[in-house]
C-alpha cells in the first residue's frame, strides 16, 4: 500500500498504526503525482491511499495508477465525508471512498475490499450518489443535444469559451470584431442554456462534453 | 420501450423502516416485508417512476466493477422481486433525457 500524504507526521501515524496493528506495509509518498506513481511502481502497490479528496489531479492520478503493472486502485479518504467529494472521486475513477468517522478498522476493511477487486462506498451515501450520477448523465444528454444545434462557428466560439477566452480573445483568434464575437458568445450561451462564460465552462467540464465538442468541430472542418 | 427502459416505482403505501444498519420494507396491514441490503436500499430510493433500469445500471457501473449486462440483470431481478412482493410497480413511459 502506498499513501499519498505530504504531511510527514500524518504519514508516519498511518504507517505505524497500519503496520503495528494490522501488519500492512505502507510506503509514504509526498503529495505530488510523480512521487506517488514512482512509489506505486517501486513497491508494486495494489492500493494507493489519497488523503486529499479535492486534489486537482485526482483523475490523472487514478488513470496513471490504473495503467501501472500491477494496476493500483485508489482509495480516497475524506475526513468530512462530503457527498460532493464522493461524486468527484467516483467520476475521477477512484475505486473506494472512506469518510473519516469509521476508524482504523474501516480503513483496513476498505483496503482488503479493494485488494479483492471490490469497490467501497459508505452505504449511507450510496443512494444519493446514484441519484447524482443519474442526474449528471441526464444533464450531459441534454447538453449534447444542444451542441448539435450550434452552427460550426458557434461551436468554435464555445470551444474558445471553454479555453477561458473572453470576447476580445475570441475576436482576435477568429479574426472578427469584438462586437461580432460578443454577439456569437451571447447566442452560444443562450443555446447552451447558461448565463455566463463561466457557467458554460463549468457545464462543459461537469458533463465531460469537451471531447464531444472537439469531435463535432473536427467533423465540420473542410 | 425496451425491457431496460422500464420504470419501477415505489408503492405509496409501503413504509421503509430503518433500525441501526438494517432497512426493511413493510406494507401496512399485510404480511409483505422485505429486508434490503445497502445497495438494494439505495436502488429503492431511485424507484420514483421516472428512473429506468437502464439509467440505474449506468450509475451502478460507474461505482461498482460490474458489466452493464450484469447490472441490468441484477436490477431487473431486484425490481421484479419488489413488484412481485407488492412493494413496487412498473409504470408506463420513457425516462427523461
Amino acid at each position: 500500500v502506498v499513501l499519498a500524504e505530504p504531511r510527514r507526521l500524518i504519514g508516519q501515524a498511518y504507517t505505524e498504526a497500519l503496520r503495528t496493528s494490522y501488519g500492512i506495509d505502507v510506503h509514504v509518498a509526498d503529495g505530488d503525482p510523480s512521487s506517488t506513481l514512482r512509489h506505486a511502481q517501486l513497491f508494486a502497490a495494489e492500493v494507493v491511499l489519497v488523503t486529499d479528496p479535492t486534489r486537482s489531479d485526482l483523475a490523472e492520478l487514478c488513470a496513471a495508477l490504473d495503467s501501472n503493472e500491477p494496476p493500483a486502485r485508489v482509495l480516497v479518504i475524506d475526513w468530512e465525508g462530503s457527498e460532493d467529494n464522493l461524486l468527484r472521486a467516483v467520476e475521477c475513477g477512484a475505486a473506494g471512498f472512506l469518510s473519516g468517522d469509521g476508524g482504523l478498522d474501516s480503513l483496513v476493511e476498505a483496503i482488503h475490499a479493494l485488494l479483492r477487486g471490490e469497490s467501497v462506498v459508505p452505504p449511507v451515501m450510496l443512494g444519493h450518489l446514484l441519484r447524482r450520477l443519474i442526474e449528471r448523465r441526464r444533464e450531459a444528454g441534454e447538453v449534447a443535444d444542444r451542441l448539435v444545434t450550434l452552427t460550426p462557428r458557434e461551436r468554435e466560439v464555445l470551444a474558445l469559451i471553454v479555453e477561458g477566452r473572453d470576447a476580445a480573445g475570441i475576436a482576435s483568434h477568429l479574426f472578427i470584431s469584438t462586437a461580432t464575437a460578443r454577439t456569437h458568445v451571447q447566442r452560444v450561451l443562450r443555446k447552451v442554456g447558461v448565463h455566463s462564460r463561466l457557467e458554460a465552462m463549468a457545464l462543459m467540464s461537469r458533463t465531460g462534453l469537451v471531447d464531444r465538442l472537439e469531435r463535432l468541430i473536427e467533423r465540420s472542418l473542410p | 420501450v425496451t425491457l431496460d427502459d422500464r420504470l419501477p416505482r415505489r408503492r405509496p403505501e409501503v413504509r421503509l423502516e430503518e433500525h441501526d444498519l438494517r432497512s426493511v420494507l413493510v406494507v401496512p396491514e399485510s404480511d409483505a416485508v422485505l429486508e434490503l441490503n445497502p445497495l438494494a436500499r439505495a436502488v429503492w430510493d431511485q424507484c420514483d417512476g421516472t428512473t429506468s433500469i437502464s439509467e440505474l445500471a449506468d450509475a451502478i457501473c460507474q461505482v461498482f466493477p460490474v458489466t452493464r449486462d450484469e447490472a441490468i440483470a441484477d436490477l431487473s431481478a431486484l425490481a421484479g422481486e419488489l413488484v412481485a412482493a407488492g412493494l413496487a410497480e412498473w409504470v408506463e413511459g420513457r425516462p427523461p433525457g
